[in-house]
């Protein structure tokens, strides 16, 4: 685990000092990492990702829609739309608002999904979201202008169905930078980083590696903490996978802490 | 600098060719400064709780927080959300937008509980000072140009040291983006009436930005939606040295026995 300060310059450093070996998960690791998780499988459906890593002890609690839960959806998409037009950010945020409110008006949202919240939101609301998502885009412009390496913005968070064993597990990623023939994967992160803000990026390092057989697993994977201007960085290697495999069999075998403090 | 204008946008963000060259050489600088101040100040024992400086401390100068009224912080909080949804937007009824950007973006924040049990008189002489606010904010905010990537509620934690001291700020506005050029302006919005202590906040800004990034502002201002008032400073060596050993100052002050 490598920590620095948050520069373009740092940021340039860890991308093009990524490891060179890349290391592919082959079919028998996979079975035996979904084995294992069948082995601990709840009767309820479960979902697993770094969040539920990171805060372990916490009781899972009920999620709704804010506009600050919503920044980073529209603001990756709003980044990938600017950079697709050729369009300003402002006016791409505006179109990506427009297309995800039309979606819900013509049916096409699902309720509870991002486009139907942003279908009934007042004007008032509205800018709100706008603001959070400019804030969320233009802080990620800010880590990246300079960075004079090929970058993009994700399509998508990493999803692997585990087999058998009604587990969903999902990686996010923000950016991903091609200095080369490797991936690094970059996550933006609110606020400080914990105390296990190295095993959540192994997460999501290993969901990536999990979600696409076809590709070897990123060679790095950088969190960057705007608020605290750090940038944490965890290697693709094996042992890394290992570990955030450990940890995720570990987490879903654990009933949250604050169930076990009610039941004694 | 000080002036009262109706327009501060424009005035922040100044002619492009004015801007000096971006200052990334300093923050190392000013890091040792606080680090050494921190450890002489500290010792060689870890702090516990953590010390944390916000800027309310620094504005006041001492670290005794006074809790203000119910009223008094939702009028805080709702002029914060007028600024927002001012930088991307207008506002056409500011009570009514606030409350509804308000509920939604903390539904389960204690203070609109609190607020939600104010009584129709103090509700009402709420409604008529948040609307004086956003008539001041309306006109000074106007001709934010949307390519200055607004930021809104800009949040940073900085840790000095190992000795568990940590520098919390939120900026209300910052504009302008980095590159070879300084180009980023802050501005911290007050619904109260600027003080003589205003200057110390404006500088604790552009210190903390400048740690976070390693690259310091072009400006830092502060503006009261009261009064109208502006205070602006040209962030430069010398004011960020200050607000570190203001910083120091009020670190020393907390740990003294």
């Amino acid at each position: 685990m490598i920590s620095r300060r948050l520069s373009v310059d740092q940021l340039r450093n860890l991308v093009t000092s990524a490891p060179k070996d890349s290391v592919h998960l082959h079919d028998v690791q996979r079975a035996s990492f979904a084995q294992h998780l069948r082995d601990v499988a709840r009767p309820t459906y479960h979902r697993l990702d770094s969040w539920t890593v990171e805060h372990s002890r916490q009781a899972p609690r009920g999620f709704r829609w804010t506009p600050a839960a919503a920044r980073r959806t529209i603001g990756n998409a709003t980044l990938r739309r600017a950079h697709r037009e050729l369009t300003t950010l402002p006016d791409a945020l505006d179109h990506e608002i427009a297309a995800r409110r039309t979606r819900c008006a013509t049916g096409y949202a699902r309720p509870g999904s991002l486009d139907h919240w942003l279908g009934a939101l007042s004007p008032a609301v509205l800018a709100l979201v706008r603001a959070e998502a400019l804030t969320w885009v233009a802080t990620l412009v800010e880590c990246t202008r300079g960075l004079a390496l090929p970058w993009a913005v994700v399509t998508s968070d990493a999803y692997y169905d585990l087999p058998g064993a009604r587990t969903t597990l999902r990686g996010r990623r923000d950016l991903v930078v091609v200095p080369d023939e490797r991936r690094v994967l970059v996550r933006l992160r609110p606020g400080q980083p914990g105390r296990f803000a190295g095993t959540g990026l192994r997460v999501d390092l290993l969901i990536d590696a999990l979600s696409d057989a076809s590709v070897p697993a990123a060679a790095r994977v950088l969190g960057i903490w705007p608020e605290a201007g750090i940038i944490l960085s965890a290697d693709g290697t094996l042992e890394n996978l290992r570990t955030a495999a450990r940890v995720l069999v570990r987490t879903a075998s654990a009933p949250p802490r604050e169930l076990v403090d009610q039941a004694a | 600098m000080n002036a009262t204008l109706p327009t501060i946008i424009e005035q922040l963000h100044g002619d492009i060719q004015d801007r000096p060259l971006a200052d990334v050489a300093h923050a190392a600088r000013l890091r040792a400064t606080l680090a050494d101040g921190v450890a002489r100040a500290v010792g060689d024992h870890l702090l516990d709780p953590t010390l944390i400086v916000r800027t309310g401390d620094v504005r006041r100068g001492d670290a005794h927080a006074t809790l203000a009224s119910v009223p008094g912080r939702a009028r805080g909080v709702l002029v914060g959300i007028l600024v927002r949804l001012l930088s991307v937007s207008s506002v056409t009824d500011p009570w009514g937008d606030a409350l509804a950007a308000w509920r939604a973006s903390s539904p389960d924040d204690p203070l609109r509980a609190a607020f939600d049990h104010l009584d129709d008189d103090e509700r009402a002489r709420l409604r008529a000072e948040v609307e004086a606010h956003a008539a001041t904010l309306g006109g000074a905010l106007a001709g934010i140009d949307p390519r200055w990537l607004p930021r809104s509620n800009v949040r940073a934690r900085v840790v000095l040291g190992p000795s568990r001291v940590e520098l919390h700020d939120a900026i209300d506005l910052m504009i302008g983006v980095n590159g070879s050029h300084a180009s980023v302006c802050l501005l911290d919005v007050t619904s109260a009436a600027l003080t003589a202590h205003d200057d110390r906040v404006a500088r604790y800004h552009a210190l903390v930005q400048t740690l976070r990034t390693s690259r310091a502002p072009r400006r830092s201002a502060i503006f009261s939606s009261a009064t109208g008032e502006l205070l602006v400073i040209d962030v430069n060596r010398d004011e960020l040295q200050r607000s570190a050993r203001d910083v120091l100052d009020l670190v020393r002050r907390r740990v003294a026995p």
